[in-house]
């Protein structure tokens, strides 16, 4: 009696433990979940009433187009060491956490486009590269573009292009104006190739914002074993969202 | 751990051999999941693994068998401990046999229909672990008609084993 009470019991201990089993080997949902929205503080300039984009100047036309401000939607992966019980081949154990990133330019750039009609070379050497935010001179921190720029020298009746970075976005509010200032740009000069006329440039905008929203996968998780140059070979790389 | 299976089995008339093929055999189950599926991709795995992770450390050994093995292994290893921890015969066997062939074929075919296991569900298990992964087994499972033939292969090795490995229990006669 005893022993069929025993078994009866066993069995129906086999029996949970089994369906329970089945159950575990169940699929993880998949990544199906509603892509994540984010928002983004989108800046756009337009230039100020009365200040053309194109300005010519005694015999040098130059204009000045902002950047478009562009969005890059991207997968951003991040292995984070997990103590483990095992460790092969040198291998030790990370999660892989994979959350979207949303690249965004830190700075407004501006291309520039100058046309040199003057009958002899134009250099921009000597002449002068600036920013104004608020009526107030602002430090751009991109020495690089800049000297691209002041190294510049055109062939007459040749056009050149450069790229300049401007104000950082994270500094600049709403209605703010803001200045490109392009100051004493030789001309003219005597026979000696002395300056005798210098040509001030000046473009005007205001800053409007506009918040974006993005969508973007969610942040998945998983786990698994790599070698330490594997690990920082992967982490914080970035793949296309496809 | 062996005096104590040997006097259970000694005491309640388990069939040992039978029960360490079933748990022999669960553990390559399980290997399947550890070694041939990426840790996310299983709830047992993804929250119980104890950072027990082999994918893509070790090749995948079981191949495009690992889609239907667990199948197989589930009613196989659950009928050959059922019928060792009962100590079944020929037809205890049979029905133990047939019980689960019918559980893991429900199961299966449950997949195919998910609205119909989901009514019976209840609420409650989406807080307790395991169970709640009850939801997830039908919505996420895929039904796969190889699947339903590993169960039915499974069920029937494991009875033709359990023929095999009848115990002759010698009787004693009391006077």
């Amino acid at each position: 009696m005893k022993n069929n009470f025993i078994k009866c019991l066993s069995f129906l201990i086999i029996l949970f433990i089994g369906i329970l089993f089945l159950i575990a080997s169940a699929s993880t949902p998949k990544q199906t979940a509603a892509p994540l929205t984010k928002s983004v503080r989108k800046p756009s300039l337009v230039p100020v009433e009365n200040y053309p984009q194109t300005i010519e100047k005694n015999g040098v036309r130059i204009s000045v187009e902002p950047y478009e401000f562009t969005i890059h939607k991207k997968m951003m992966t991040l292995l984070r060491p997990q103590s483990s019980l095992i460790s092969v081949r040198g291998k030790s154990y990370y999660n892989v956490i994979t959350q979207p990133v949303l690249l965004t330019p830190q700075k407004l750039k501006f291309k520039v486009r100058i046309n040199n009609n003057l009958d002899h070379v134009l250099r921009l050497a000597g002449s002068v590269l600036a920013f104004q935010v608020n009526n107030k001179s602002i430090a751009t921190d991109d020495s690089k573009s800049h000297n691209n720029f002041l190294n510049g020298i055109i062939l007459p009746r040749q056009q050149s292009e450069f790229v300049i970075s401007g104000p950082k976005i994270s500094t600049l509010s709403e209605n703010d104006p803001i200045a490109f200032l392009l100051y004493d740009l030789t001309t003219k000069t005597d026979s000696a190739g002395n300056a005798t006329e210098r040509t001030n440039f000046e473009w005007f905008y205001k800053v409007h914002f506009e918040n974006v929203t993005v969508q973007v996968p969610p942040t998945t998780k998983e786990s698994g074993y790599f070698t330490k140059a594997e690990a920082e070979s992967l982490n914080k790389k970035m793949s296309d969202i496809q | 751990m062996v005096k104590i299976c040997m006097k259970l089995n000694k005491y309640y008339h388990a069939n040992l051999f039978r029960i360490m093929i079933g748990i022999f055999f669960l553990i390559i189950g399980a290997l399947v999941y550890l070694i041939d599926r990426p840790s996310n991709s299983t709830y047992f795995v993804y929250h119980y693994n104890f950072m027990l992770n082999f994918h893509n450390i070790i090749p995948n050994i079981f191949g495009p068998l690992s889609n239907s093995l667990p199948d197989f292994i589930h009613v196989f290893s659950f009928i050959m401990i059922t019928a060792g921890v009962l100590s079944c015969g020929k037809t205890g066997g049979l029905i133990v046999s047939i019980f689960w062939l019918l559980i893991d074929t429900s199961f299966e075919i449950g997949q195919k229909y998910p609205s119909v296991p989901l009514k019976f569900i209840p609420d409650s298990f989406s807080n307790t672990p395991i169970l709640e992964a009850t939801k997830c087994y039908f919505q996420e499972g895929t039904f796969d008609i190889i699947d339903l033939f590993a169960i039915m292969l499974g069920s029937i090795i494991a009875y033709l084993l359990i023929l095999i490995t009848i115990e002759k229990r010698k009787v004693v006669l009391k006077n």
